[in-house]
């Protein structure tokens, strides 16, 4: 009988913190050293109020409401969610149509799996949006997907991103049309005017055709980008170059191109006429997003790959934009993520110092409101704990 | 002041200074080239050349001591790497190459004339950098199977001067600079200090490390056992080839000092034929090295039209299973083909024979002692086993750490591990072993590397380090040709960002990893008396958005940031 009490007790207990944990939920407020802007600057003596994963308010020394729920991160830093605008997690040689070389209407949604390692990965990495995309030996691959890497479920899923398309020499074989780039470029045409002839087709491709939304193309190539350019001005379609890792080379085209770019992987085993590239574009006032390409490489990269550029030139401001607002206008989901500020969705990273330095430790990320994922201790000797 | 000589020849002047490590000037012209008006102006003008020629070498010794004089960095914030730890507004003093004082600044008093200041006020002076994994500027490609005796010295593309300034104005000013790309034996490394980008071969000391890979060019578990067997061969047969030696050494010193006791003057006539008959032996003896590497292997029918990589694929691969009939080859090769002392021998016993006809015993014992044939990769393995080289084992899975570790008890070597992606689950081992570790780049490589991303964490570092490993060193890893190095403080960061802590972070790219590559007692850190390699940055060196601002290497500044 006694037993039976404390379990009631016990259960009693439990229910009464999940009422909690459903109030944390409804109302939080998080107090930090700083806050991440959207221009690059620290936002000394930050309170961030989150509500149903929004963010309600963010700003300096905000005053608490009543009956938020209150959390002491004083020693830290807020910084946005990561956005990375070209990933193929969970989905890696699976969107590999061998026999078609143009999919248009495939939709990599198909291939979201939310359960894959590789998204907590990319959450541990403080990456906390990402646009999954067709493998790049598909001339055109299809829609892309927008996704969360963790927290609730059903919010995961922001819906479509852009057409893909690839430009790349690995997109070309001799067993299916189209073998060469002309050839490409001849194919493309000849869809494009079947789309704009066709005002009922809806589909990504044929909005991108109709110049209702960008489309990504995945260069290899420096004299790719000056290709591309042309084919746009003609077309009047709007092409966000992809791996444009040498767009340096080509800043002209890059400009004509007009549209952002997406750059990357900047690793440690690029030379400096690499690294040095989102400087010069930056200087040369050509937008850009980064990517890490994961899980071809380590999710970590996107942030490195910023710091990398930082240390080439690149301002912080810049940085911060090429791994978050930018990679959210791309994406189409730029209301909803890639800065801390009112009505965003609450996607935010608690480091232990400065996002933009590589020292500082990724201590816990939320996910709409949500804490997904939390950092274990760091390793220390035994002798230190005593000293 | 120097000797200055003045030479008349053939009516012309010729003002020549001749002194010390300064080039040869030549003043004035030949008159005789001249019209008789030239020449006579020349005669009026002499007074004045003479004067000119007197001073060229004044000038000149001006000119040098801008270079050599005392350079004075104060109020900068010194991460001296020594004991002393961080000294908030210091002063460094440079001179004669080396590094003066150190200590707190405002001690030195008012700037003396001749003395170069630099106001270091908010900034961090640190000592130059040592990547102490790399393969920046490396001209060559990989050569699988290549033996020890190969060196990454040899393959250091002295003109690619840009990579090497690449490095010193991203604060690096020491290399080390492994082997091309390769599983099993690689080679040796050489250790590069960047001083003089025209003339680097004066700062290159070769050979300093023994290079070998474990689990990488081979597959699967039984091209990892011939691995392991073939490096174990490897130290065998240079302890064996040591013993010989030593016992040859022995011998002729024993010999020689009989000889010098006085013998007959017809014994050592018999001696010197014999001296003869081996010197023409000689070019026998290059022959002789080892044949590991150049064993014969099938050929495919269809090499000629095989690509590049094909056949470097075909390469690795005939190495795996034929690991063994290789070793026995080898074995064989010994017996079947009589070596050039052997063919001797029997000379040699008609010689006895003769001596013993004349009755004379003592001819037994004055026998000249064969010389071993010379192997070039015995020569470099024995110098690991004698410790005068480090052996580095690079060892990513954690039994291939293991394994190495073994090597290192077996052979009592001076070993690193390098690499060390798997290391935090061997982290006792090593402790326990004292082995320093030495780790490329710390973030996984993604999809295609599987295997080791899995294992690998950003943590390994900060978990051996509290696990009791203290000597870590973070290098650039090997990268490429051209890129890496510039990154090796961000590495270092990634680390500190993984819980290491700073001071160990900046350790490891500076006196740790000078003390692995064999300098620590020169090099790594700002201690009076150590080489003056000193970097000028901007703010904290593992900060993302400081700059390198001056680097001084041997005290001479060898990169300033333009607008300084």
């Amino acid at each position: 009988m006694r037993i039976r009490l404390r379990q009631v007790a016990c259960l009693t207990i439990v229910a009464l913190l999940n009422v909690a944990a459903a109030n944390a939920q409804e109302r939080l407020a998080i107090r930090a050293k700083a806050y991440l802007a959207a221009d690059g600057s620290l936002i000394e003596d930050a309170v961030m109020i989150v509500n149903k994963g929004k963010i309600e308010d963010i700003g300096s020394n905000l005053s608490i409401p009543s009956g938020a729920i209150e959390l002491n991160r004083s020693d830290a830093v807020i910084g946005p969610g990561l956005v990375d605008p070209h990933v193929s997690m969970g989905a890696l040689g699976r969107t590999l149509e061998r026999a078609n070389a143009a999919e248009p209407n495939a939709d990599t949604a198909n291939f979201f799996n939310p359960g894959h390692p590789d998204f907590g990965a990319a959450m541990r990495a403080g990456v906390t949006t990402v646009v999954l995309a067709p493998s790049e030996t598909q001339f055109i691959g299809g829609v892309t997907a927008v996704v969360k890497t963790g927290g609730d479920a059903a919010k995961r899923s922001l819906g479509p991103g852009p057409v893909k398309l690839s430009l790349t020499s690995s997109a070309f074989s001799m067993q299916r049309t189209p073998t060469s780039l002309q050839g490409a470029l001849a194919d493309i045409r000849q869809r494009i005017s079947a789309a704009r002839e066709n005002a009922d087709d809806q589909s990504a491709f044929a909005k991108w055709a109709r110049a209702e939304a960008p489309a990504l193309v995945e260069l290899s190539d420096a004299p790719g980008i000056s290709a591309l350019a042309e084919f746009s001005r003609e077309q009047g379609v709007r092409c966000i170059a992809l791996h444009g890792n040498r767009a340096a080379e080509r800043i002209d085209a890059a400009k004509r191109l007009g549209t952002p770019f997406i750059l990357g992987t900047y690793e440690f085993s690029d030379p400096r006429r690499y690294t040095r590239g989102p400087a010069m574009l930056a200087e040369a006032g050509v937008t850009f997003a980064l990517t890490s390409n994961a899980p071809r490489y380590a999710p970590d990269w996107l942030r490195m790959g910023a710091v990398i550029a930082m240390r080439q030139g690149l301002s912080r401001a810049d940085a911060l934009r090429g791994v978050t607002t930018t990679a959210a206008e791309i994406a189409g989901v730029s209301d909803r993520v890639g800065a801390l500020a009112k009505g965003m969705d609450a996607d935010f990273v608690v480091y232990s110092g400065d996002p933009l330095d590589l020292r500082s430790r990724i201590l816990e990320v939320f996910i709409n409101g949500e804490r997904v994922y939390v950092a274990d201790a760091p390793p220390t000797a035994a002798e230190d704990d005593e000293a | 002041m120097r000797p200055l000589g003045i030479i008349f020849r053939g009516g012309g002047i010729i003002a020549t200074c001749l002194g010390g490590d300064a080039p040869t000037y030549e003043v004035g012209l030949s008159a005789s080239e001249g019209t008789p008006r030239m020449r006579r102006s020349l005669i009026r003008a002499f007074p004045v050349l003479i004067v000119c020629a007197a001073l060229a070498p004044t000038a000149m010794v001006r000119a040098q001591s801008d270079d050599s004089r005392p350079v004075i960095i104060q109020g900068g914030t010194v991460w001296t790497g020594t004991d002393r730890g961080t000294i908030e507004s210091g002063t460094v003093a440079l001179r004669k190459g080396k590094i003066w004082r150190v200590g707190p600044a405002g001690r030195s008093g008012p700037p003396r004339p001749g003395m170069q200041t630099i106001d270091a006020d908010g900034k961090y002076v640190t000592p130059g950098l040592i990547d102490a994994w790399t393969m920046l500027g490396l001209d060559l490609g990989g050569a699988p199977g290549a033996g020890a005796s190969l060196s990454a010295a040899d393959a250091i593309n002295g003109f690619a001067t840009h990579v090497f300034e690449d490095a010193r104005r991203s604060g690096v000013t020491s290399l080390c600079i492994e082997p091309p790309a390769g599983g099993g034996i690689a080679g040796t490394a050489a250790m590069v200090r960047l001083a003089n980008l025209n003339d680097l071969r004066s700062t290159t000391t070769e050979s300093i490390s023994l290079v070998a890979r474990l689990g990488l060019g081979v597959r699967g578990p039984i091209g990892r056992l011939g691995e392991i067997k073939a490096l174990r061969e490897m130290f065998e047969q240079a302890a064996a080839y040591r013993e010989q030696w030593d016992e040859y050494n022995e011998k002729l010193e024993e010999y020689e000092k009989k000889l010098k006791d006085g013998e007959t003057v017809k014994l050592k006539k018999d001696d010197e034929k014999k001296e003869e008959k081996t010197e023409t032996k000689k070019p026998d003896a290059p022959r002789r090295r080892s044949r590991r590497g150049r064993r014969p292997r099938p050929r495919p029918s269809n090499f000629s039209t095989m690509t590049d990589e094909e056949v470097l694929a075909w390469l690795r691969d005939s190495h795996v299973p034929g690991d063994d009939d290789v070793l026995e080859e080898e074995a064989h090769d010994h017996d079947d083909h009589p070596t050039a002392p052997d063919a001797e021998e029997p000379k040699k016993d008609d010689a006895k024979k003769a001596d013993g006809k004349d009755g004379d015993k003592k001819s037994d014992e004055l026998t000249k002692p064969e010389r071993p044939a010379y192997d070039a990769n015995s020569e470099i393995v024995v110098k690991a086993l004698k410790r005068q080289i480090s052996v580095r084992f690079e060892a990513h899975r954690p039994g291939d750490i293991a394994m190495a570790l073994k090597i290192v008890n077996d052979y009592h070597l001076d070993a690193l591990i390098v690499g060390a992606t798997g290391a935090r689950f061997t982290d006792k081992l090593i402790a326990d072993a004292e082995v320093p570790v030495l780790f490329g780049q710390l973030t996984g490589a993604g999809g295609f590397d599987r295997t080791h991303a899995a294992q690998f964490d950003a943590q390994t570092p900060a978990a051996l380090r509290a696990s009791g490993v203290l000597d870590l060193v973070i290098a650039s890893g090997r990268m490429g040709r051209d890129s890496g190095v510039q990154f090796l403080t961000q590495n270092a960061a990634i680390a500190v960002g993984h819980g290491l802590d700073e001071d160990a972070a900046l350790r490891a790219i500076t006196i740790e990893a000078a003390k692995v590559c064999g300098v620590g007692e020169t090099l790594g850190s700002i201690e009076k008396g150590k080489l003056a390699d000193v970097v000028i940055w901007s703010g904290h060196p593992l900060a993302p958005d400081t700059v390198v601002e001056r680097v001084f290497v041997g005290g001479v500044e060898v990169y300033r940031r333009a607008g300084n």
